[in-house]
């Protein structure tokens, strides 16, 4: 299969679970959106290769920060209800208004806590992901016992600080 | 098998400890906390007030306590939570009195709406969550809801499910004290706009009149077992319809009280349509907060103290 052969099933493959998701505008988007980066990334395979071995760790940084912003981007149009209200939400989250900034300035606890509170974890995750690919850090993992229980234990605790156990009805996949 | 069952056992005893030492030090510090108005009236102990004022958002933002005291020559709180119904509010007088504090006069305002609702509400309800080992919230709250049986023995169990109010971002502020609680040192809060925000549509304010006020006579009974004399009022609302049927309404409402020797004052027609004075329909702005303590509750607290 080609490159135009193989863009054509990726795009085409995300514009279907994209539907599957819901039959609304707002999902056909979020998978074309997915799709159209697959292929992005297929295309762009051998200038990665050498970005990656000229700058190293900072396009590895660089690379994993522009995936989680686009994958997070593309979630607007999953969440929401409408391709209406996904274009709206962008439109109003580019809006630095006199108003909006004010509003900033009285952000309640819950909502600082969650920007906080969600960045440092999001680098947690970028550090086990990292951690995973290491061979020796795995392989310590598994023979020692105390650190396995120690790092579960750990994740139960940021499931308790962090988790979701009110309205568990916002969670999407709950609503099917 | 032996291996698994024995790693599991040692697994889930880790874990338990965890939680357990977690939720002593979350408690120990919610406790000491002063951010929310539960934590704070939680926490007043041997205070000899001359008048309190009870009731739900509407009392916490219609009265300036602060000038009533300086006028007055009193020594006066507000007690009122925001978002509360009857059952919270006696729940926090009671924990209050029995914290060996004193109140001459109670000035508690009743939502016409809402009097008759025997049930937590969904936004005081989270509030008294670090109080579970407490006996007099969780026997109260055990009434309302089985859950509160896992929030007292299930350590940590409420803060993971509550996490958004009492999570680390809460644990940090009792620690550090970051962020100021939204009302004043006599426990009150002003809105910060003067803009009408509500609707203009006229709307009745009636009581209705079947229910049992199960929670308000307990509020009396409160009252009479710590010698307070209880007042029941009506503040003010902008968009009433002031009609006989209204005036009926409050009439059979003051004989009920009465006949419990309970007063009441009706002043929900106060400041009828006067938009300028309000935040919303029910809610003062700072202007009408000012008007309402000068041309009413003042002369009330003034009145009562004689």
């Amino acid at each position: 299969m080609g490159q135009s052969g193989y863009r054509l099933c990726a795009d085409g493959t995300f514009f279907v679970s994209g539907l599957w998701h819901g039959a609304n505008w707002n999902f056909v988007v979020f998978g074309l959106l997915h799709g159209v980066a697959l292929s992005v990334e297929f295309l762009l395979k051998k200038k990665r290769k050498n970005w990656s071995k000229k700058f190293g760790f900072y396009y590895d940084i660089l690379s994993n920060m522009a995936t989680f912003s686009y994958f997070t981007f593309s979630v607007i149009f999953f969440r929401a209800n409408s391709l209406g209200q996904a274009l709206n939400f962008l439109k109003k989250l580019f809006d630095f208004s006199a108003y909006d900034f004010g509003q900033l300035m009285h952000l309640d606890v819950a909502f600082l806590y969650n920007v906080a509170v969600g960045i440092p974890l999001i680098l947690l995750l970028v550090i086990f992901e990292k951690a995973e690919l290491n061979e020796k850090l795995v392989s310590i993992f598994n023979k020692k016992r105390a650190l396995r229980f120690a790092l579960y234990t750990f994740a139960l605790i940021q499931i308790g600080l962090f988790g979701v156990f009110l309205n568990q009805n916002d969670f999407i996949y709950f609503q099917f | 098998m032996y291996k698994l069952i024995k790693t599991s056992t040692l697994f889930f005893i880790t874990i338990l400890i965890c939680f357990s030492l977690l939720d002593v030090l979350f408690t120990y510090s919610f406790k000491k906390g002063t951010f929310f108005k539960t934590q704070w009236i939680y926490n007043l102990k041997n205070k000899q007030l001359d008048y309190a004022v009870l009731g739900a958002s509407r009392s916490l933002t219609a009265i300036d306590i602060g000038e009533t005291n300086e006028v007055l020559g009193l020594v006066g709180l507000n007690l009122s939570l925001d978002g509360s119904l009857p059952t919270s509010q006696y729940l926090i007088l009671k924990l209050f009195l029995e914290h060996g504090n004193k109140i001459d006069q109670l000035i508690f305002n009743v939502n016409t709406w809402q009097i008759g609702i025997d049930s937590i509400s969904h936004f005081s309800y989270p509030r008294f969550m670090p109080y579970a080992h407490d006996d007099a919230v969780y026997d109260y709250f055990k009434t309302y809801d089985d859950n509160w049986i896992y929030y007292r023995y299930v350590p940590f169990y409420r803060y993971a499910k509550f996490n958004f109010d009492w999570g680390l971002g809460m644990y940090a502020n009792s620690v550090f004290g970051m962020f100021k609680p939204n009302f004043d040192s006599l426990g009150s809060f002003y809105y910060p706009f003067y803009d009408y925000r509500g609707t203009r549509e006229i709307d009745d304010y009636a009581f209705d009149l079947t229910g049992d006020f199960k929670n308000l006579f307990k509020i009396h009974d409160l009252c009479k077992q710590y010698g307070i004399k209880l007042t029941v009022i009506f503040l003010p609302v902008v968009n009433l319809r002031y009609d006989e049927g209204y005036k009926d309404n409050m009439q059979q409402f003051e004989a009920m009280l009465a006949a419990k020797q309970i007063g009441f004052i009706d002043y929900g027609n106060a400041y009828n349509g006067q938009f300028a004075l309000f935040t919303d329909e029910t809610h003062f702005n700072k202007k009408g907060v000012k008007q309402f303590t000068n041309d009413y509750f003042i002369p009330l607290v003034d009145s009562l103290s004689h």
